[in-house]
């Protein structure tokens, strides 16, 4: 376009033609400010993320929750601040909640390995013990019949830990027969065919409460589940900064909070600007 | 042996078989029909796993011409792309193979290559969702109304500082994800349901023959 065209276009137009390369130029600002200098941005809580807090802390004491994870480097920046945050929470609940981690991919391990020594989540609290109260077993292969497997023959599918110790030596997983062995599934996730199999099974054969814990772009498919299957629906890096809040204390996890609070309000901002000059450019036009 | 019974009749029968087993595990309580239904769903974990070594095996038979004959299309320097395809998966196959995820070797690979690829196509997606949401989000109509507000109070709602500023987002984000969404998605969810009975009702009847070999095709 030339600079005279340019030049008699309305401040409306052009408003609605922000140059690409700045607006995603100040979108990377509003990540990278918040997580090197933390800004105390101010934390509310959503509904659907202090039901997930108040679910978890109403479960009978030791409870056992088998936690799916598909915590992978694609989805890593919206979950790695949940998954963190519910982590913690299970390691800590004072119902003394006993956690199975299972993963979907093979890479998920190691990106599990990654977020729990960036957090700082690499011992296990005090009173607490690995085997006793939280196991980390291997990767299960075949999609919706792999995950249908482990809810009828756990022990068939993970006879030992990822680490290659025993089920037998393991007594959190000694008596883990099938999924009527557990109290409730987590499902960490980015992709809405996976929760759908998982619903399939957990809840569709087994009846149990399967929690919905999806990253911003899973969230549209899981809500069809909530809240009657999921009780309760904490999404992504923002439910991460909650949780912090609500387990009172703060790390890399509400510095993401920060970021993604920035990003949301500038993206709402970006669009009324755009919905309002659309208007006022068309009033023009009349 | 035909090859019309290799080829067609014995693949045919063997999913009639195994679909009507695992279907009647879901409404008949049978110790055997639970056994056979497990037993069929781990071969089914183990025909997969073969699976994915097929499709490497086809991954190479599709790109290897392509590198042979220097292929520019459909973007120039597919050649290239097709090479380096190969060397990666044919790399990323040797050290699975030789090397445990725990070793340093493995996590090197993966902490200094996937990672890092992973991370930006991550964000790239999402510098495209802001640019299309900014570009695409007009209300000319009531219908465009009805998209646009419920998206911006999401955005709002599932932020950590929206809920702060805006404690009244908190049941409107309820109704939104568990009622509105929820509802609209589940009516999604009973459609696809409706279509994989339709699906399963043909192959357990040997009417659907999608997946087999077809003469000439």
């Amino acid at each position: 376009m030339s600079a005279s065209s340019e030049k008699n276009k309305t401040i409306w137009w052009k408003l609605m033609h922000f140059p690409t390369l700045g607006m995603t130029g100040i979108f990377l600002l509003l990540q990278i400010i918040p997580l090197i200098y933390p800004m105390n941005i101010p934390i509310g809580v959503s509904t659907s993320t202090q039901q997930f807090y108040d679910y978890m802390y109403s479960l009978p004491e030791g409870s056992v929750v088998l936690w799916q994870s598909q915590l992978i480097m694609f989805n890593y920046g919206d979950l790695a601040p949940l998954s963190a945050a519910t982590l913690k929470l299970l390691w800590n609940s004072p119902n003394h909640l006993k956690t199975i981690i299972i993963f979907q991919d093979p890479s998920a391990p190691i990106v599990w390995d990654n977020m729990k020594k960036t957090y700082g989540l690499t011992t296990l609290p005090p009173g607490r013990t690995y085997g006793v109260d939280y196991v980390e077993m291997g990767y299960y292969v075949g999609g919706e019949l792999g995950w249908a497997r482990v809810c009828d023959e756990f022990q068939a599918v993970y006879p030992t830990d990822r680490f290659g110790v025993k089920d037998s030596t393991l007594p959190i997983v000694a008596n883990i027969k099938s999924a009527k062995d557990w109290a409730m599934v987590i499902t960490t996730n980015s992709w809405s065919g996976l929760t759908d199999y998982m619903v399939r099974h957990a809840y569709g054969r087994y009846n149990l409460p399967t929690m919905i814990l999806p990253s911003g772009m899973g969230a549209v498919g899981a809500m069809a589940y909530y809240p009657r299957v999921s009780p309760a629906f904490p999404i992504g890096a923002g439910a991460g900064a909650m949780l912090e809040k609500l387990q009172g204390y703060s790390s890399l996890g509400t510095y993401f909070g920060s970021a993604f609070s920035l990003m949301s309000f500038y993206t709402v901002v970006l669009c009324l600007i755009n919905i309002v000059s659309d208007y006022m450019e068309r009033r023009e036009k009349k | 042996m035909s090859t019309v019974l290799l080829r067609r009749n014995i693949p045919l029968w063997l999913s009639i078989i195994a679909a009507t087993i695992i279907a009647l595990r879901s409404f008949i309580i049978d110790p055997s029909i639970s056994y056979w239904a497990g037993l069929l769903t781990t071969w089914g974990t183990v025909v997969v796993a073969i699976i994915s070594g097929l499709g490497v095996v086809n991954l190479i038979l599709f790109h290897t011409p392509k590198i042979r004959s220097m292929q520019n299309k459909p973007v120039v320097g597919q050649w290239f792309y097709s090479a380096s395809t190969i060397i990666f998966t044919v790399l990323f196959v040797v050290i699975g193979l030789t090397q445990l995820p725990t070793s340093s070797m493995y996590l090197w690979w993966y902490n200094v290559w996937v990672n890092p690829i992973a991370g930006l196509i991550s964000f790239i997606s999402a510098y495209f969702s802001l640019t299309g949401t900014y570009r695409a989000f007009k209300i000319r109509t009531l219908e465009g109304a009805a998209l646009v507000i419920p998206a911006l109070l999401i955005f709002l709602y599932d932020c950590p500082l929206g809920p702060y500023l805006f404690p009244f987002l908190g049941p409107i984000g309820v109704i939104l994800f568990g009622t509105i969404g929820g509802s609209m998605m589940r009516s999604a969810i009973v459609a696809i349901g409706m279509g994989m009975i339709y699906i399963s009702l043909r192959t357990i009847f040997g009417m659907e023959r999608g997946y087999m070999y077809e003469e000439g095709a």
